[in-house]
């Protein structure tokens, strides 16, 4: 046998070892290239015709350059849509966030007893499906005799159709109640990992409680709270079940988000084309989101552990 | 929260005033769940929380029948068992390389990952639509499966990997040395230690996909093949305020099988909360 092929040998070996080291990635690789990838090429190329559901746009769809996009940044109820979704982010991840770390922080003073019935509540109300969730709130909202209504009643307060008095406001609510649980948690976790002695010694040299939590136990979970910011901000992003069982976007658009405004055109109006130019916006904002996310991540280094 | 505030306020009463908020805080929340637990055993339910003059199974007689609930459960329990299942199997090929190997493009492999788990899926809806239309996958909960497991893929890996970086080496290296490849190495040793993890993560994809309800809301058309969440908006819409307690029933018993894998996994959450698998690194 010649140096030669030897040689050759070894490096189809070597190559052969190299696939059988990726193979089990295949599977992964291909369902995220498939769904994710694919459809993301997808809805930019369909934003690019007039791509319908039904009729001649939905056999032969026509490239219309960035028609739909002139449209889409022209019209109205994009930005109000944009606006919407920009109020119910910023709030429901403001309140998901305030209230869990109030609440992890508050649950460490309380009995065993009261810790694990708010924990649980607030988990029931978390792990409720969405559906169901939009169906409990809708009742308790509701205008002639909601629960709401029946409370308030009893200190004069006027009986009033919650959804339509604010919608976006409700939906928001809605979602925070949802979503706290996850925040929750994620603080129990993190306080949890804050020394008790930092937090003693703090307390000797007569720290109260508010500088105990701004000057000692913020900045050390600093780190965890930007990552549930972040991860928080990208779930209300996609928000879509709930406001649809609840409102519907409505009424009129009062409560519609983007999601909401992408649905409705594309499956209701059947402009599938002008709906992949709304998608194509939320995926963006989406991305800019979610490249924060994968900054926060030290991912290089945890090879090295 | 005010006892570091007031000078002198003892540890007990520090914990009284903790006690009270949380309680209120607490029945805040149960508040909007009242309805639905009322109602359910209403015949004559309204929107209006009051307890039934008469205790009844009633809407639960009314809906348990083939075409109304049975149906529906059983693609829910398609839906959400298939999805976890392949979302565990293909996490746990993925995760092994990128956790046990060097690989080149490792890094850049989970960057991708991390990436892909945080964008909102409800964006790329209306492409998948399509694509699905073109590949005669609409209307299969087939196709609801594949398309509900790549969306929770990337988070599954990462987890996945997170988990298995956890277990050490030794058993394996030793089991290398025997002779064993690879793969049996994985099986017999690998997985068996992983198994708190593989539960985190099939618990967490059960109740996620038993919940959703915007991917088959989407992608299916005929009413044989809804899902518990489908089936619940539909029915709502088309009987309306008739009935209302038998949307309660219904809704009690779609809520009742996520209430109960939670419960499995109750004890760890509580007490160690969520350190999303010590995968996250910060």
């Amino acid at each position: 046998m010649s140096a030669g092929v030897r040689g050759a040998g070894v490096v189809s070996s070597r190559l052969v070892a190299a696939i059988s080291r990726v193979l089990p990635l295949v599977p992964a690789t291909l369902m995220i290239v498939g769904f994710f990838l694919v459809p993301i090429l997808w809805a930019v190329y369909a934003s690019l015709t007039n791509q319908g559901l039904t009729g001649a746009a939905a056999r032969n769809p026509v490239f219309v350059g960035l028609e739909n996009y002139i449209y889409l940044f022209t019209d109205s109820r994009t930005w109000d849509a944009l606006a919407r979704t920009a109020i119910f982010v910023v709030f429901s991840v403001l309140g998901q966030n305030v209230i869990g770390f109030t609440i992890a922080y508050a649950r460490q003073r309380a009995s065993n007893l009261v810790q694990s019935l708010v924990t649980t509540v607030m988990i029931i109300a978390w792990v409720v499906p969405e559906v169901v969730a939009g169906y409990l709130w809708y009742s308790f909202l509701s205008a002639e005799s909601g629960a709401l209504n029946q409370f308030f009643g009893f200190f004069g307060i006027q009986r009033q159709e919650w959804l339509v008095t604010d919608p976006l406001a409700a939906v928001i609510i809605i979602n925070v109640w949802r979503g706290c649980a996850f925040s929750l948690l994620i603080y129990g976790a993190a306080l949890q990992d804050v020394s008790a002695e930092v937090l003693e010694a703090a307390e000797i040299d007569g720290a109260g409680t508010f500088r105990k939590i701004f000057g000692i136990i913020l900045p050390i979970i600093r780190p965890v709270i930007l990552i549930n910011v972040v991860l928080t901000t990208l779930a209300t992003l996609g928000v879509f079940g709930l406001i649809w069982v609840v409102t519907a976007g409505g009424p009129g658009t009062r409560s519609e988000t983007l999601p909401i405004y992408m649905y409705t055109q594309a499956y209701d109006f059947g402009l599938i084309g002008y709906g992949s130019a709304i998608a194509v916006l939320l995926l963006s904002l989406g991305m800019i989101a979610s490249l924060f996310y994968v900054r926060l991540f030290n991912i290089g280094d945890s090879r090295n552990d | 929260m005010t006892e570091g505030q007031l000078p002198g306020m003892s540890k007990s009463r520090a914990r009284m005033a903790a006690n009270i908020a949380l309680t209120l805080v607490a029945l805040a929340f149960v508040a909007p769940m009242l309805w639905v637990v009322l109602a359910a055993f209403d015949t004559r339910a309204s929107l209006s929380l009051q307890l039934p003059a008469n205790w009844s199974l009633g809407n639960f007689g009314a809906i348990l029948n083939e075409r109304t609930t049975i149906r529906p459960f059983v693609n829910s329990l398609l839906i959400a068992t298939g999805t976890s299942a392949l979302v565990v199997i293909i996490a746990l090929f993925a995760g092994y390389p990128l956790s046990r190997y060097k690989l080149r493009y490792g890094t850049h492999y989970i960057y991708i990952i991390v990436f892909a788990s945080a964008l909102p899926v409800t964006a790329i809806m209306v492409p998948v639509y399509l694509m699905f239309i073109h590949i005669g996958m609409v209307d299969s909960l087939f196709g609801v499966i594949l398309f509900r497991a790549a969306s929770e893929l990337p988070f599954a890996v990462w987890l996945m990997k997170g988990f298995m970086d956890a277990i050490p080496t030794d058993l394996e290296e030793a089991a290398w040395v025997e002779g064993a490849s690879h793969f049996q190495s994985a099986l017999y040793i690998l997985v068996p230690l992983l198994a708190p993890g593989i539960t985190t993560i099939f618990i967490l994809s059960f109740i996620e996909n038993w919940g959703n309800f915007m991917v088959p809301f989407m992608l299916l058309q005929s009413r044989d093949l809804y899902p518990m969440s489908v089936s619940l908006y539909s029915f709502f819409g088309e009987y309306g305020d008739a009935i209302y307690g038998q949307l309660a029933a219904f809704a009690l018993l779609y809520t009742l099988p996520t209430m109960l894998v939670y419960f499995l996994i109750q004890k760890p959450l509580q007490k160690g909360g969520l350190r999303l698998g010590g995968a996250m690194k910060a």
